[in-house]
């Protein structure tokens, strides 16, 4: 008779697979992709359905290059989640080859170049964020004036990567116009006087919905709060600061939080674990980089939001982070 | 008044379990059964050696099996009989394995040998008492099985805190709920005894906060150990791990390598108590242990006084529970325990609760995926690992790594493995990098050895050509050289001598 073997796991009821993780981001994401929808038009569903057909086929493809087994990868929800992000980010006035592009490039390349789900060193989305942006600078900042974001012409000409007359129908976010309209020399008090900056509303609107959806990640456990606190506390510190030192030029921390990605990328985009940091200080150092480099590159820098970018570095530090941060194990000593 | 308290240090990870609800379990002791299977392995580390022969009758109580060292527990008949084979049975101990076992048929009469005369450890030597818990058998009840007297036996420094384990944290145990419910003056007598032949420590009770603590304080009262301190810790899963509840109780940590000893703690069960004070006060040899039965198509939950090698499935029948085919039973806790494929292992020592999960209790866990480092395993670790990057530095088999990330502080409680959404089985990963990393401990000590040998054997060589070369440079001197030089070592000499 041989020897029973241990069991190889406590004989306990275990935690909810990586696919129920991923179903409920999914439906986290709900709220915020409906406003998305809402003020930014039916580009956001022609995005969301190119993306995810364009992910899962990728997907699908890789897998079986590598001789892995697909249907449970594909099962898992993650590259839904992958899609959805780089959709949600995106202006929906893109010509539609490139959401594919972009989402191809993030599942073969950035994803499973690397060996799959759980080794990519970066930020799939943020990567296709990345990608479009700097090769596709002019596409990448047309946005839909809000009264033209159910334009179904102009978004027909615009998806076949045709020139419609756009004066009138496109618009700067707000934080490009208010980037825009400080290089001409207007204060921020003149451009209050003025209506404030344009579209600021959907803003609020947007990243509401979205940190309500957080909110529910966080409530379920499925996200923990040091990285989505440290992102918008070093944001909003950030804010704060400069505003301090010129009322005029920087605006405040609500406009930040407010505006751009702030709430997605807090939420849902520097918390992706795989890319992130995994040990509690060094989420907080994470997150904290996250927020203080995205509003430096906003603030500073020549594009008008910087949470891809933001998260590509500090993806690049985190094995760095991660080694310096390792928790003190019970009974070593203490200064160490 | 024996004060109660809230454990003021927080705990750290762990697990919620759900707990297990329902009345207290009933109180009664289990049948004799008609044949007992006492394992001559039941403490860690050491397998006893008969001291029957096949075809002895043997009275409860009476010496079967004594242990190799000096400090090793015995093991004693658990009810009259015939002694009627030694023989290989499947035991559980960490694992299910056969092991060799003395078997009694029971005669059903349970007569006994006389106790011992009780052993005072306020007049008796510190030897003595010491040698009187090994001979009663005395070892960790708590599931550890060390040999109570060879851990007393260890402190070189003062003690100056013992600790009782009654936090009890894994689902399904509640022996320890029912001595503390049923047996409260006998804690508080082996309290009372061990606190004299420690000579009067600070006295930490860590006791599930779910649980009364009022008849365990008026027991302590009536003992006279008033001064020993109730301390109720959260009801979460490793509160009852030994390091984990020194620092809930104390706040201090036991160093890495080091023992609860070197910091001057002693941390003993709460039933182990109770046998310690059994066999010293009243001489009882240790022959039963309480086990909890529990299982949702049995017709109640039990806690039983089950004699030492009694079957499992007695246990099981006589709390109304029939095994189909098919049907799980589970020997220990859920997250530490093992499950049995045989109903027919004997209870031994180590032995807390029997479970048998009904339908859907315990749903398989999924198939393994990779991990997507959520985290949340580095939540759950109660002693501050980050087990998440420990499998990835056991996949690689990094000795380096694994030791900066601290594997050997892994008390293997499973809580990594229950969050992880990736259902990976960290636990038996870490099992097995423990001991990779053991053995490459073993080869690099080895490869030290070696090495040192192979360095002096080199510089002996290296000494021996050089002596052999000033030799042979001394042999081709010139004649006359040598003749020049010997007469001025005279002269220098005949000097030497003269001005003396």
């Amino acid at each position: 008779m041989n020897p029973a073997p241990r069991p190889e796991t406590p004989l306990w009821p275990h935690a909810r697979p990586v696919a129920w993780v991923m179903t409920q981001v999914l439906l986290a994401l709900l709220p915020g992709a409906a406003v998305t929808l809402w003020c930014r038009g039916p580009g956001v569903a022609v995005n969301l359905a190119l993306c995810l057909a364009t992910a899962y086929a990728c997907e699908a493809a890789a897998l079986r290059l590598r001789n892995r087994p697909v249907s449970p990868a594909l099962g898992d929800g993650s590259v839904a989640v992958t899609a959805a992000l780089i959709a949600l980010s995106l202006p929906p006035w893109l010509p539609l080859p490139l959401p594919v592009l972009g989402t191809a490039f993030a599942v073969l390349i950035v994803k499973q170049a690397y060996g799959g789900l759980g080794q990519n060193p970066f930020n799939p989305a943020m990567a296709a964020y990345a990608l479009l942006l700097v090769s596709f600078p002019v596409a990448m900042t047309r946005w839909p004036a809000a009264a033209a974001a159910w334009d179904w012409g102009a978004a027909w000409q615009a998806w076949s990567g045709g020139v419609p007359a756009w004066d009138g129908l496109t618009s700067a976010t707000p934080l490009g116009d208010v980037r825009t309209r400080l290089t001409l020399t207007h204060t921020l008090s003149e451009i209050a006087a003025r209506g404030g900056p344009v579209g600021a509303p959907a803003g609020w609107a947007i990243n509401g919905a979205y940190g309500l959806g957080g909110l529910y990640l966080l409530a379920r456990g499925i996200i923990g709060w040091r990285i989505p606190v440290a992102v918008l506390g070093a944001l909003a510190l950030c804010a704060m600061g400069f505003q301090a030192v010129d009322a005029d030029r920087y605006p405040s921390a609500l406009f930040h939080l407010s505006q751009g990605a702030a709430l997605l990328g807090a939420f849902f985009i520097a918390t992706d674990p795989v890319s992130a940091s995994t040990t509690p200080r060094g989420r907080l150092i994470y997150g904290a980089g996250v927020g203080a480099l995205a509003y430096l590159i906003r603030t500073f820098g020549a594009y008008p939001d910087g949470f891809a970018f933001a998260v590509l570095l500090m993806n690049l530090a985190v094995p760095l982070i991660d080694r310096l941060t390792i928790p003190r194990p019970y009974g070593s000593p203490r200064d160490d | 008044m024996a004060r109660i308290e809230t454990a003021r240090y927080a705990p750290r990870g762990g697990l919620a379990l759900a707990p297990v609800t329902g009345p207290p379990p009933a109180w009664r002791e289990a049948p004799v059964p008609p044949v007992l299977a006492l394992p001559l392995e039941q403490q860690a580390g050491a397998e006893a050696i008969p001291c029957v022969a096949v075809g002895d009758r043997v009275q409860r109580g009476q010496c079967i099996a004594r242990p190799p060292g000096a400090w090793d527990a015995a093991i004693h008949a658990s009810s009259s009989g015939e002694v009627v084979a030694i023989a290989p049975c499947p035991v559980a101990l960490h694992t299910v394995a056969p092991r060799p076992c003395i078997l009694i048929r029971t005669d059903g009469a349970d007569s006994a040998v006389a106790p011992l005369p009780p052993c005072d450890p306020a007049r008796e030597s510190r030897a003595a008492v010491l040698r009187r818990l090994a001979e009663a058998g005395v070892v960790g009840l708590g599931g550890a099985v060390f040999s109570t007297a060879a851990k007393l036996a260890r402190a070189d420094a003062p003690i100056t805190t013992l600790i009782v384990n009654a936090a009890e944290c894994e689902p399904h145990i509640r022996c320890d709920e029912a001595l503390l419910a049923h047996a409260p003056a006998h804690i508080a007598a082996g309290i009372q005894a061990l606190a004299v032949f420690l000579g009067q420590p600070e006295v930490l009770i860590g006791l599930k906060e779910t649980l009364d603590p009022r008849p365990l304080a008026a027991a302590l009262d009536a003992a006279g150990s008033s001064a020993a301190r109730i301390i109720r810790v959260p009801a979460r899963y490793t509160a009852g791990a030994e390091d984990v509840l020194i620092r809930l109780l104390t706040g201090r940590e036991v160093p890495r390598g080091a023992l609860p000893l070197d910091i001057g703690c002693v941390c003993l069960n709460v039933a182990t108590v109770v046998a310690a004070g059994r066999a010293l006060l009243a001489g009882e040899p240790l022959t039963t242990r309480v086990v909890s039965v529990s299982g949702r198509d049995l017709s109640g939950s039990a806690n039983l006084i089950t004699r030492l090698g009694t079957p499992v499935s007695a246990l099981l029948a006589a709390c109304g529970g029939a095994v189909a085919p098919g049907q799980r039973v589970i020997l220990g806790g859920p997250m530490m325990g093992v499950e049995l494929a045989n109903t027919e292992i004997p209870i031994t020592k180590a032995s807390q609760a029997v479970w048998m999960p009904g339908a859907g209790d315990l749903p398989a866990p999924g198939p393994e995926r990779a991990c997507i480092r959520c985290g949340a395993c580095v939540t759950a670790c109660p002693v501050n690992l980050l087990p998440q990057q420990l499998h990835w530095h056991a996949r690689a088999a990094d000795p380096e790594a694994l030791t900066a990330h601290g594997l050997e502080v892994c008390i293997e409680c499973g809580c990594c493995d229950v969050v992880c959404p990736s259902q990976i089985p960290l636990v038996a990963r870490f099992r097995a990098a423990k001991a990779a990393l053991a053995e490459v401990q073993v080869l690099d000590l080895r490869a030290r050895w070696l090495k040192d040998r192979f360095v002096a054997h080199g510089a002996r060589l290296d000494a021996r050509t050089a002596r052999a070369a000033e030799e042979t440079a001394l042999r081709r001197e010139d004649p006359r050289a040598r003749l020049a030089r010997l007469r001025a070592h005279r002269a220098r000499k005949d000097a030497d001598e003269g001005s003396a």
